[in-house]
C-alpha cells in the first residue's frame, strides 16, 4: 500500500517533467493542432461547440526529431542566447565556489567576537526577496558604471551568501583536531585550508555548485531589470517569450534548456544529496 | 593573535563583496528613501506613508504573506511525512530522486505544462466541458493561489526530504529501542524523541522554505505575467512595477522596510531557536 502511494506521488512530481520530454518529439504540426485554441483542418474532429480545448498526451502520434532541428539549425537567435546563459553562469559558479569556502571556514573557525553578529546579517541578506536585493545592486552597478551589462547580475551573485551558509552548516560537523593536528605539523594556513579543510567540504561544494548553477541558469529577474539589449538576454528569458506563442517550438527548446541542468544533477546528484545531508543537523 | 589575522584573510573577499554589492549600496538606499524623486531634496518620511498608502502595497503585501502561511508550513509537513516514511529506505531510494529532480529543472522549462492543463482551452476545462459541465476561467480566480501552492510544493518538497531523512537518520536508535522497551506508545515516542531531535533540521527547512517561497515569483510570472489575478499579485510584481518607472526612492523606501522586518523575524527566530534547543 504504502509502495504504491510512494509511487503514484512519485509520477505525479515528475509529471510536468515527462510532458515536456515526451511532447519534444512531436512535430511542430502535431503540437500546434493539439494546444492551440484554433480550430484548424486538424484538429476539428475534438472540438467542442466551434473550440478547440488541449489534448494532453505523453505520446507522439508521430516520432520525429524535427522539433530540436529547427529550433537548433533554423532559430539563430536561440543558440546565441544559450551561450549567453553559459557565460553568466560560468563565472558566477566559480566566484561562488572560490569564496563562499573560504568565508564558512573562517566564520567556523574565528573566534571573533562579532563573527556571529556579522553571520545573522548574511542571513537577513540571505532571506531577503531577490527582487528587493536588486535595488543595492542597482545602485552599485549605476555608481560603478557596469549597469546594463552582464557584471551587473554576474558580481552581486558571486558574494550571494547562501553558499557560505550551506557551507558553514556542514562545516560544524567537520573533526577541528584535524586542522590542528596539520598545524602542529607546520602546514601554512593555506595549505591546512586546501589540503585538510577543503576534501572534507567536497560534497557540499558539488550541491552548491549544482544549486548555484540551477540558479542562474534559470535568472530570470535580474536580466529584466539589468539587461536592455535583446542580443545579450539569457535563454531563460528568451524562452519566457516564446512560451507565449508557438506551441510548436516550445517543447525542444525547452528540453535543450533543460538538458544542461539534467546533466548536471545527473553527475552529481550524490554528491549533492549527501550534501544537503550534511547540512541538515546545525543549530543554526 | 596570529589565529585572528589569518583567518579574517578567509574572510576578506566575501566580505569585501557583501560591503560593496549588499550592504553599502543599503546604507545608500536608506538615504535615498529620504528624498525627493524629482528635486533630490528631503523629504521626511513621504516615501514611506505612500508606498503604505498605495493599495497595490497593501494587496502585494497581503498576498505574499498569506501565499508564504500556506506555503511554508506544508514544505515542512509533507516532507517530513514523506521523510517519515521511507527514511529507513535511505537517501538512494529512486523516491529522492525523483524528488529532487524538478528542484534542478528550469522554471520556464515546465510552465508550458500547467498552461496546458489548466488554460482556458486546457485539459481540464476539456474534461469539464465533455462531461457537461461549465468551464473554469482558472487563470482568473482565486485557483490562481492553489496552482502556484501546487507548483511550488512540487518543485521543493524534495529538498526539505532529503534533509529530513538525514535528520532522522542521526537520531540514535537506542533512544527509540529504550522508549519501546519502557512500553511508551507509539505518538509518544514520536513527540518525545523524533520531535525533539529534528528541531535543528526543521529549522534548517523553514530557512529553505522561505527563501524558496520568494524563488517561486519566477513561475508565478512565467504563467501569469507581469498583471496576473489579485490574489497572486506578489510583492516582487509590485516592485518590478516601481523598478519600471525607475522609481528609485520608492524601491529604496520599501527595501528598507522589508529588510527590517525580515532582520526581526530572523532575530526572534534565532533567538527562539537557541532557546527551544537549550530547553529540551
Amino acid at each position: 500500500m504504502k509502495k504504491i502511494i510512494m509511487t503514484l506521488i512519485t509520477i505525479i512530481v515528475l509529471l510536468p517533467i515527462i510532458f515536456m520530454i515526451s511532447n519534444s518529439f512531436m512535430s511542430a504540426k502535431e503540437a500546434d493542432n493539439r494546444y492551440t485554441e484554433l480550430v484548424t483542418p486538424y484538429n476539428s474532429y475534438s472540438s467542442v461547440d466551434g473550440e478547440h480545448y488541449a489534448e494532453l498526451t505523453f505520446i507522439p502520434t508521430y516520432v520525429t526529431l524535427d522539433g530540436y532541428k529547427k529550433v537548433l539549425t533554423d532559430d539563430q537567435a536561440y543558440l546565441r542566447m544559450f551561450w549567453n546563459s553559459v557565460l553568466i553562469t560560468i563565472p558566477i559558479m566559480i566566484g561562488q565556489l572560490l569564496i563562499s569556502p573560504m568565508a564558512a571556514y573562517a566564520f567556523e573557525m574565528s573566534t571573533w567576537k562579532y563573527k556571529e553578529i556579522l553571520y545573522l546579517i548574511y542571513i537577513i541578506v540571505m532571506l531577503m526577496p531577490m527582487q528587493l536585493l536588486m535595488v543595492p545592486h542597482y545602485i552599485t552597478a549605476d555608481f560603478l558604471g557596469y549597469n546594463h551589462t552582464w557584471w551587473a547580475i554576474i558580481l552581486p551573485a558571486i558574494f550571494a551568501p547562501f553558499g557560505t551558509f550551506l557551507l558553514r552548516q556542514q562545516l560544524s560537523g567537520f573533526d577541528k583536531t584535524l586542522v590542528e593536528a596539520a598545524r602542529v605539523e607546520g602546514a601554512s594556513e593555506w595549505r591546512v585550508f586546501f589540503k585538510v579543510v577543503l576534501p572534507n567540504m567536497k560534497a557540499t561544494m558539488a550541491a552548491l555548485a549544482a544549486l548555484t548553477f540551477v540558479d542562474c541558469w534559470n535568472i530570470v529577474d535580474q536580466a529584466v531589470v539589468f539587461i536592455v539589449d535583446v542580443f545579450k538576454e539569457p535563454l531563460s528569458v528568451y524562452l519566457s517569450k516564446i512560451v507565449q506563442g508557438n506551441p510548436g517550438l516550445v517543447f525542444s527548446s525547452a528540453c535543450i534548456f533543460m538538458v544542461p541542468a539534467i546533466l548536471v544533477f545527473l553527475l552529481s546528484h550524490e554528491y549533492m544529496i549527501h550534501g544537503i545531508s550534511l547540512s541538515s543537523g546545525r543549530d543554526v | 593573535m596570529k589565529e585572528k589575522i589569518t583567518y579574517k584573510k578567509f574572510l576578506l573577499p566575501s566580505l569585501l563583496g557583501i560591503l560593496i554589492f549588499y550592504l553599502l549600496p543599503y546604507l545608500a538606499s536608506f538615504y535615498y528613501a529620504f528624498t525627493s524623486a524629482k528635486t533630490g531634496a528631503f523629504v521626511g518620511l513621504d516615501n514611506y506613508t505612500r508606498i503604505l498608502g498605495s493599495a497595490s502595497f497593501s494587496i502585494a503585501s497581503h498576498n505574499t504573506l498569506l501565499f508564504m502561511l500556506i506555503c511554508v508550513p506544508l514544505n515542512i509537513i509533507i516532507p517530513f511525512m514523506l521523510a517519515y516514511a521511507i527514511h529507513k529506505e535511505g537517501k538512494k531510494s529512486f523516491i529522492v530522486l525523483a524528488f529532487m529532480l524538478p528542484l534542478v529543472i528550469p522554471s520556464g522549462a515546465t510552465v508550458y505544462f500547467w498552461r496546458v492543463l489548466f488554460g482556458n482551452y486546457g485539459f481540464i476545462n476539456k474534461i469539464l466541458i465533455s462531461n457537461g459541465l461549465e468551464t473554469v476561467n482558472f487563470f482568473q480566480s482565486q485557483a490562481t493561489l492553489y496552482i502556484v501552492t501546487l507548483v511550488f510544493l512540487m518543485k521543493n518538497i524534495g529538498f526539505n526530504m532529503v534533509l529530513f531523512i538525514s535528520g532522522l537518520g542521526y537520531i540514535p536508535k537506542e533512544y527509540y529501542e529504550l522508549a519501546k522497551v519502557e512500553g511508551c506508545s507509539k505518538w509518544y515516542i514520536m513527540r518525545r524523541i523524533t520531535f525533539v531531535y529534528i528541531v535543528p533540521t526543521a529549522f534548517m527547512t523553514l530557512l529553505m522554505s522561505v527563501i524558496n517561497s520568494f524563488k517561486i515569483f519566477r513561475e508565478i510570472y512565467l504563467l501569469f505575467g507581469n498583471y496576473p489575478y489579485t490574489s497572486v499579485y506578489m510583492l516582487q510584481h509590485y516592485v518590478n512595477n516601481l523598478f519600471s518607472q525607475a522609481a528609485l526612492q520608492s524601491l529604496s523606501a520599501l527595501s528598507t522596510m522589508i529588510s527590517l522586518i525580515v532582520a526581526v523575524v530572523v532575530i526572534v527566530l534565532y533567538i527562539g531557536q537557541r532557546k527551544l534547543a537549550k530547553d529540551f
